[in-house]
C-alpha cells in the first residue's frame, strides 16, 4: 500500500457458496485517477467493484476509502458513504422507469434532503452537460439506449462524489454511443477530479483510463507496476 | 506496427500512396466530372508540391511522403497517360509543372475505388512466434502476453488521447487502427486462457 491512495483494497476473498469469486485481489486508487479494472467474464471483475465499493463485504481482506476501513462499517454507515462520496453506473443504466429523466438525475440530491427546486435545477444542469438536456422530462423508456446511459451518468455525477464506480458502463450500447458515454464520462470525472473505477472487457473503453488492472480468476495484476 | 515507447504510431504503412497521389490528381483537374469522387481538396492542377502538402496534411502526418516519391509516381502516371502536363510555369529554381488528370487516370482511379482491398490474414504472426518460442525454452508465456497487453493498451491510450483533440478525419484515421489493436488485445486474451493447452501440444 502506498498510504496516499483514496482507494485500497488489499487481499480480498470472497466466494458465493462453494465458488470462490476472488482470491486474493488487491487494488489501490489514487484520487482523480481512472482506472480500468479488466478481464474476462467471470473472473471476478465485477465482485471486485463490489467489494471496493462496499455493496459487498469481502469473506477477508480489508477496504480502505480516505485511510477509513469501510469493511467494517455497518450496513447503514456504508450506504450513508455510497450516497456520499461514491456514484454509480451500470451497464443497464438502472434508472427508475416511473421517474422522468430530470428527477432520476435529481434523486441522489432529494435523498440528502436538497429541496426540489435546487435539486432539479442541478440535474438540468448535469443532464446538459452530457448532452441529454432535451430529454428531461421523458420516463427512461422513452428515450435511446444511449441517452439512458448518458442520463445515469448524469445522476452519478450529480452530488459530486470523490469516486465513479462505472461497471462496464457501455456494455449494452453500440461503438459510438459507447464512446460518447465514455468520453463525457471521463471529460467531466477530470473536471471535477473523481477518481473512476471503470470495470470492462472491452479495450477501446479501457483505452480512457489512465492504467488497467487485469483480474483474472479472482486475482489482480497491476499492469503498470508489472511492466515498469 | 511499431510501438516502441515514445514512438508516435505509424497509421499509414498499409495506405497505397501511388493511388492517394492518383486522388489528388482527380480532384486537380477541372475539366474532369467529379460528381461520383468525393469533394476534398482544390479543383486547380497541381504541382507536385501541392500533391506532397495534401497529402500530407490528410493521411501522412505519421508518414509524410518524400519528394522523391512524389515525382517519381507523378512520372510513372505520366508514362502510363494517366496524367498529363497541364503546364509549366517558371520558379525560383527549375520551372514547375503542373500536373492534370486524363480520362484514362479517373477510369483507372475508379477501377482501383472499386476494387475491395485483399484481407491480411495476418497468419505469420510475431506475436505467435514468440508465444510458441518462450513455450519451447521454457520461458514464462504468460508474462510475455501481459507486458504486450500493456505495450498495446499504451499505445490505445495514445491514440485515445489523439482522437479527443482531433477533427473527423483524425478520429477516423485513430478508430481504424484502435479497432485493429483491440482485435490484437482479444487474440491476446484468448491465447492467455489457452496457454497451458498450447504448452502441452508444444511439448508433445
Amino acid at each position: 500500500m502506498s498510504g496516499t491512495s483514496l482507494l485500497v483494497a488489499d487481499d480480498l476473498r470472497k466466494s458465493f457458496g462453494a465458488t470462490p469469486a476472488l482470491d486474493g485481489a488487491s487494488m489501490e486508487v489514487d484520487a482523480g485517477e481512472i482506472v480500468a479494472v479488466m478481464g474476462p467474464s467471470g473472473s471476478g471483475k465485477s465482485t471486485l467493484l463490489h467489494c471496493v465499493a462496499g455493496i459487498v463485504r469481502p469473506d477477508s481482506g480489508r477496504v480502505f476509502y480516505g485511510g477509513r476501513e469501510i469493511s467494517l462499517l455497518r450496513d447503514a454507515e456504508r450506504s450513508a458513504l455510497r450516497r456520499g462520496q461514491f456514484g454509480f453506473v451500470f451497464q443497464f443504466g438502472q434508472l427508475v422507469p416511473e421517474l422522468t429523466c430530470l428527477e432520476n438525475v435529481a434523486l441522489p440530491l432529494r435523498l440528502e434532503r436538497m429541496r426540489r427546486r435546487a435539486a432539479e435545477r442541478q440535474a438540468a444542469q448535469w443532464l446538459e452537460r452530457l448532452e441529454v438536456g432535451d430529454v428531461a422530462g421523458k420516463r427512461p423508456g422513452e428515450v435511446s439506449g444511449g441517452q439512458g446511459q448518458r442520463v445515469a451518468v448524469a445522476r452519478a455525477l450529480v452530488t459530486s462524489p470523490k469516486v465513479i464506480f462505472a461497471d462496464e458502463p457501455t456494455g449494452a450500447l453500440d461503438s459510438l454511443n459507447g464512446e460518447r458515454v465514455m468520453r463525457l464520462l471521463t471529460a467531466a470525472a477530470r473536471e471535477t477530479h473523481a477518481a473512476v473505477v471503470l470495470v470492462t472487457h472491452e479495450a477501446r473503453v479501457a483505452a480512457y483510463s489512465d492504467r488497467e488492472i487485469v483480474v483474472r480468476d479472482g486475482r489482480t495484476r497491476d499492469m503498470a507496476r508489472a511492466v515498469s | 506496427m511499431g510501438t516502441g515507447a515514445g514512438q508516435e504510431p505509424d497509421l499509414s504503412l498499409t495506405t497505397p500512396r501511388l493511388y492517394i497521389v492518383r486522388i489528388d490528381v482527380v480532384y486537380s483537374a477541372p475539366h474532369v466530372d467529379r460528381t461520383d469522387l468525393p469533394r476534398a481538396a482544390g479543383v486547380q492542377p497541381r504541382h507536385g508540391y501541392d500533391l506532397k502538402r495534401a497529402y500530407d496534411e490528410r493521411f501522412g502526418r505519421s508518414r509524410p511522403l518524400h519528394f522523391g516519391q512524389v515525382y517519381a509516381t507523378l512520372s510513372r502516371l505520366l508514362k502510363n497517360g494517366l496524367v498529363e502536363v497541364d503546364g509549366v510555369e517558371p520558379g525560383g529554381g527549375p520551372d514547375r509543372k503542373r500536373y492534370a488528370i486524363t480520362d484514362a487516370g479517373v477510369t483507372d482511379v475508379s477501377r482501383w475505388l472499386a476494387q475491395p482491398e485483399k484481407p491480411e490474414p495476418y497468419l505469420q504472426s510475431t506475436l505467435y512466434a514468440k508465444v510458441v518460442l518462450a513455450l519451447m525454452t521454457g520461458r514464462p508465456a504468460a508474462d510475455l502476453l501481459d507486458s504486450q497487453r500493456a505495450e498495446h493498451l499504451r499505445l490505445m491510450r495514445e491514440l485515445t488521447r489523439r482522437k479527443s483533440d482531433g477533427d473527423l478525419a483524425e478520429q477516423l484515421i485513430c478508430d481504424h487502427a484502435l479497432f485493429h489493436l483491440e482485435a490484437d488485445l482479444r487474440w491476446l486474451e484468448l491465447t492467455a486462457a489457452r496457454l497451458d493447452d498450447l504448452a502441452k501440444e508444444v511439448s508433445a
